[in-house]
């Protein structure tokens, strides 16, 4: 008996322990704000009193290890988002490609931070400063657009489950008002016409969004407007559709 | 020595002291070999499933959004019309549109989203008030923390009373360092 009751208290507590292990790991994660290093590099930079090299040195120093700390907030940048990405549920193969090619364009970011990370071990000042434009110029060229395609693909990707069960709720609706008779209202028809005809065109623009990262996964090109278009219309359309799912259900309440 | 005399000697025999301690502790060191039974099988199998179950309910309970009485009440609303069920999802659709309106800033300038009024009332009221322009400033915190994760909206400073104006990303650091 005492088994009985003490083994789900000990599972559950265990189950509980993992997670605020999770979420201390979380919380210890370093703030990706480095306003307190920049002001330390401009006190090194002002500093008029000691000598010449000496100064340069320990500006160096400052200057390496703000970039080293740059470096790996943005690498950690690009795991999560490959991670988010690795955590999606996709049902057709044409998606998952799209998927993948997203994947291995940030593990080719995450590759190219690495190397920046290692060269600045041998570089003097003006080496520094070219390492950090080079990767100020790769993030502009290049991870800003990889990012905002991720994350259109994530919310997109979330976006599916949304729809489905819209789908269904107007189906289960449709059944409702058909078993009841209630079509005959002529405002409960026209309230169920216009939630199907806003459900159609979100489908339809969530279909346009799907097109466009196939598309830009074939041909190795990235367009992050016009997929976030088709997904903020789309979400668009499917708030109207729950709008007159309300609608409805507050006619049909009377 | 007659055989009387040898039996009467065999009383006082006592067994060696070392020998009794060592049987007496291997004898206790066994383990209890139960004897199972298919009745004890049975027993044990729903024993466990029993401990898992009651304690699958306890996390689901400790974190919420499961209500037993809710699942157990017999004859519940259909959930095409409960209010709760709609509100829920046209929560996670509002949701959606915060992410999507942060990932880009330009295009949310006067653009509404039809939820967000709605979502503001209790979910008995369905009558639509004129809809508000979401900002940055009004997103839910569910929303907050989600766009941390895809980066479309700053991490804290490392002290909270740092103004965003002062905040010095990976970008603007980068900026600074080649100038």
């Amino acid at each position: 008996m005492r088994t009985a009751l003490y083994t789900p208290l000990g599972v559950t507590l265990g189950i509980l322990f993992v997670f605020q292990g999770l979420f201390a790991v979380h919380a210890a994660e370093p703030s990706c704000q480095f306003q307190k290093q920049i002001e330390e590099l401009a006190i090194k930079k002002k500093l008029s009193g000691s000598d010449s090299l000496t100064r340069i040195r320990e500006e160096l120093t400052v200057r390496k290890n703000l970039l080293r700390d740059i470096i790996d907030c943005a690498t950690r940048e690009a795991e999560t988002l490959k991670e988010k990405l690795s955590m999606l549920t996709l049902y057709d193969q044409d998606t998952a490609r799209a998927q993948t090619r997203l994947a291995d364009e940030l593990s080719k970011t995450i590759s190219f931070y690495g190397r920046e990370r290692v060269r600045i071990n041998d570089v003097g000042l003006r080496a520094s400063q070219d390492t950090a434009r080079s990767i100020r110029e790769w993030r502009r060229g290049n991870y800003a657009s990889l990012a905002d395609q991720t994350v259109n693909f994530i919310i997109w990707a979330n976006n599916q489950d949304l729809m489905k069960t819209a789908e269904r709720r107007l189906a289960e609706l449709h059944g409702t008002v058909k078993t009841v008779k209630l079509s005959e209202s002529e405002d409960i028809g026209t309230l169920v016409k216009k939630a199907r005809e806003h459900l159609t065109a979100a489908l339809s623009e969530n279909e346009r969004a799907r097109k466009t990262f196939i598309d830009d996964a074939l041909r190795g090109a990235r367009n992050p407007s016009l997929s976030l278009a088709s997904i903020k219309s789309s979400l668009q359309s499917l708030a109207e559709t729950y709008q007159t799912f309300f609608d409805l259900r507050k006619l049909l309440k009377e | 020595m007659d055989l009387y005399d040898l039996l009467k000697k065999l009383q006082t025999i006592e067994p060696n002291r070392d020998y009794t301690e060592t049987s007496r502790r291997v004898v206790l060191s066994t383990p209890r070999v139960a004897k199972l039974s298919p009745f004890r099988i049975l027993f044990r199998a729903l024993e466990s499933s029993a401990a898992v179950l009651v304690a699958s309910m306890l996390v689901l309970i400790f974190f919420g959004g499961f209500s037993v009485l809710r699942i157990l009440t017999p004859g519940a609303p259909s959930k095409t019309f409960d209010p709760l069920t709609l509100r829920a999802e046209a929560e996670a659709i509002d949701i959606q549109i915060q992410l999507a309106n942060l990932n880009y800033v330009e295009p949310t300038e006067g653009e509404t989203n039809p939820l967000a009024t709605l979502l503001a009332m209790p979910t008995t009221t369905t009558s639509v008030a004129p809809p508000e322009t979401i900002t940055t400033e009004n997103i839910r915190p569910e929303v907050a923390e989600q766009a941390k994760d895809l980066g479309l909206i700053r991490d804290n400073a490392p002290d909270e009373a740092t103004p965003p104006e002062h905040l010095v990303g990976v970008d603007e650091a980068l900026d600074l360092l080649f100038e």
